[in-house]
């Protein structure tokens, strides 16, 4: 996969105290599946050899999906260094940038955007709204303890037993201020499709995630595109492969949040990641004084609270598109240390 | 864990639970999808480029990426359709009709684009992608009037193929390898003689050794 994309852009943090620019990020993100999928296919016509997403480089020097790379050790049951060397390098980006893959390379949620109907999209915004509402729930349930953001000791030993992160206690917004215990990803559907993909490769001897991909299903719509018009092959493949897509985005939906198994394993590793995640100004986050905002979680599609990680999801779903650093009124969230002003870093 | 999925249920209701049921449902499914197309459609037997022969290891492996089909030259990898299953789509084979192997001069582009292991080393003189075979009703050298310079002859470059004493054409089963060069060159049902058998002259056919 292209990590090595991502991470270039990911790390650059919109200027402080801009109000223009910091919301560059965000809109350039919004072209970047677009652009990723123009420069593979016009290296599938060319014939630079760059691959697909399931695997991308120039000869031997290649990316490999890690789903992927996990499924061929599975199915066929023997030891491939470079698959091993390929998942390290991986499991590295996804340690660097988290789950920035999903918002920044992967052509399924433009795709998604683009199948679902006006109806779905605004079902989708009152299910963002809801989810920031519980927020929000929390959030007052903070503010009603006297003081747990300024004293975090007493409080801190009081709360032990239920901090997890979700509870009022959780909330704290200068890091390191409290010793919050470390909020972890839900362990849900999309991980249980990732433990049969791995089942099924080992039982039936090949990758059988593959064949359904849409992922990959999308490269190989590309692909069997251009065979029919460079090389006259007309297949049954050019109906099939969409179909599957199309079936996949909207019988199964929330495909993302409830099956994508690539997700699942990024957000396994992404429990780790710190580094780019995003960080809240505490001196100009309007929660610092009590005010119950939650603009940046009603705005958040993987349904987090980058301010307070209070959302329904955890922090390390964050897939780095940037949209709450655009909507934050008082332009508080970072995703580098570097924005942050002097004595919040 | 289990206290903090318990803590989010409580305001978001049913959401995880929902997910658990709609992933555990596909899992199955993709277990018993994989066990179907494997017991009714088996694994589909087709040319694999070179180092693929394994099959056992070239199904296993195989995540049906396309880089070693885009990485060849002379466009001799092409692509598994649907039609012979689903099981098999996507998978790169080798098509002699557009192109044939030269084995990149010993560099095998296909095999160093692999990234799972899928294609492995290949020998040309002791492995083989397929073996050619003459099929004698589209040979124009087995016809009553046998008019055919025999393009594959010279196109062979591991002298596999020779003319025997009635000017017939013979494979010698030890030198080929499979590469195709034959069946590329094969004027038979390209612009003569097209019967619609979409057969050649001569025609790499899979090899069990």
């Amino acid at each position: 996969m292209a990590k090595a994309k991502t991470t270039g852009k990911t790390v650059q943090s919109p200027k402080p105290s801009k109000k223009e620019g910091r919301s560059k990020v965000s809109r350039v993100r919004r072209y970047v599946p677009g652009i990723v999928f123009a420069l593979l296919l016009i290296g599938l016509v060319t014939g630079v050899g760059s691959g697909t997403l399931c695997s991308v480089g120039y000869e031997s020097i290649a990316a490999v999906c890690p789903l992927g790379a996990l499924e061929s050790l599975f199915g066929a049951g023997t030891f491939v260094a470079r698959a091993l060397i390929i998942l390290v390098v991986a499991a590295v980006v996804v340690l660097l940038v988290g789950k920035a893959f999903c918002s920044w390379v992967c052509p399924i949620p433009p795709l998604d955007r683009f199948l679902s109907g006006k109806k779905r999209r605004e079902a989708d915004k009152a299910a963002r709204t809801e989810a920031a509402q519980h927020v929000s729930t929390r959030l007052t349930g903070c503010a009603s303890c006297a003081g747990c953001q300024d004293s975090t000791g007493g409080e801190g030993v009081k709360n032990t037993g239920a901090s997890t992160g979700t509870d009022a206690n959780g909330f704290a917004m200068a890091e390191g201020s409290s010793p919050k215990k470390r909020r972890f990803a839900k362990v849900d559907g999309r991980h249980v499709v990732l433990g049969g993909s791995l089942v099924s490769a080992a039982v039936c001897g090949f990758p059988v995630f593959c064949l359904i991909c849409p992922v990959g299903l999308t490269f190989a719509t590309a692909i069997a595109l251009y065979r029919l018009v460079g090389f006259n092959e007309p297949t049954l493949d050019l109906i099939v492969f969409p179909l599957i897509i199309v079936a996949e985005l909207t019988l199964l939906r929330k495909w993302c949040h409830r099956f994508c198994p690539i997700s699942a394993l990024m957000a396994l590793l992404a429990n780790f990641n710190k580094a780019t995640r995003p960080k809240i100004d505490p001196n100009l986050c309007l929660r610092k004084d009590g005010t119950p905002c939650t603009v940046c979680a009603t705005v958040c599609p993987e349904f987090i609270d980058p301010a307070g990680d209070l959302g329904n999801r955890a922090l390390a779903e964050c897939t780095r598109c940037g949209q709450c650093a655009e909507a934050c009124p008082t332009d508080a969230i970072r995703f580098t240390k570097k924005g942050l002003t002097r004595g919040n870093r | 864990m289990g206290k903090k999925e318990k803590d989010t249920n409580a305001t978001a209701p049913g959401l995880s639970r929902r997910s658990l049921v709609g992933g555990a449902v596909m899992a199955a499914g993709l277990v018993a999808f994989g066990g179907a197309t494997v017991a009714f459609g088996g694994e589909i037997e087709s040319l694999r480029p070179p180092g693929g022969q394994d099959a056992d290891r070239f199904w296993g492996a195989c995540i049906r990426c396309d880089r070693c089909r885009a990485a060849c030259q002379l466009t001799a990898i092409g692509v598994e359709g649907l039609t012979p299953g689903i099981i098999g789509a996507r998978l790169p084979l080798m098509d002699f009709r557009e192109g044939y192997c030269d084995m990149c001069n010993g560099e095998y582009r296909c095999i160093a684009a692999c990234p799972t292991g899928a294609l492995t080393t290949f020998d040309p003189y002791v492995d083989k992608i397929g073996m050619a075979v003459v099929n004698e009703d589209e040979c124009q050298l087995f016809g009553i009037s046998g008019t055919c310079n025999a393009p594959c002859i010279d196109a062979c470059t591991w002298d596999a193929l020779a003319l025997d004493g009635h000017g017939r054409l013979v494979v010698d089963e030890e030198r080929c390898n499979g590469c195709g060069a034959c069946e590329y060159v094969c004027p038979t049902s390209a612009y003569r003689n097209y019967d619609a058998s979409n057969r050649r002259g001569i025609n790499v056919e899979v090899w069990h050794g």
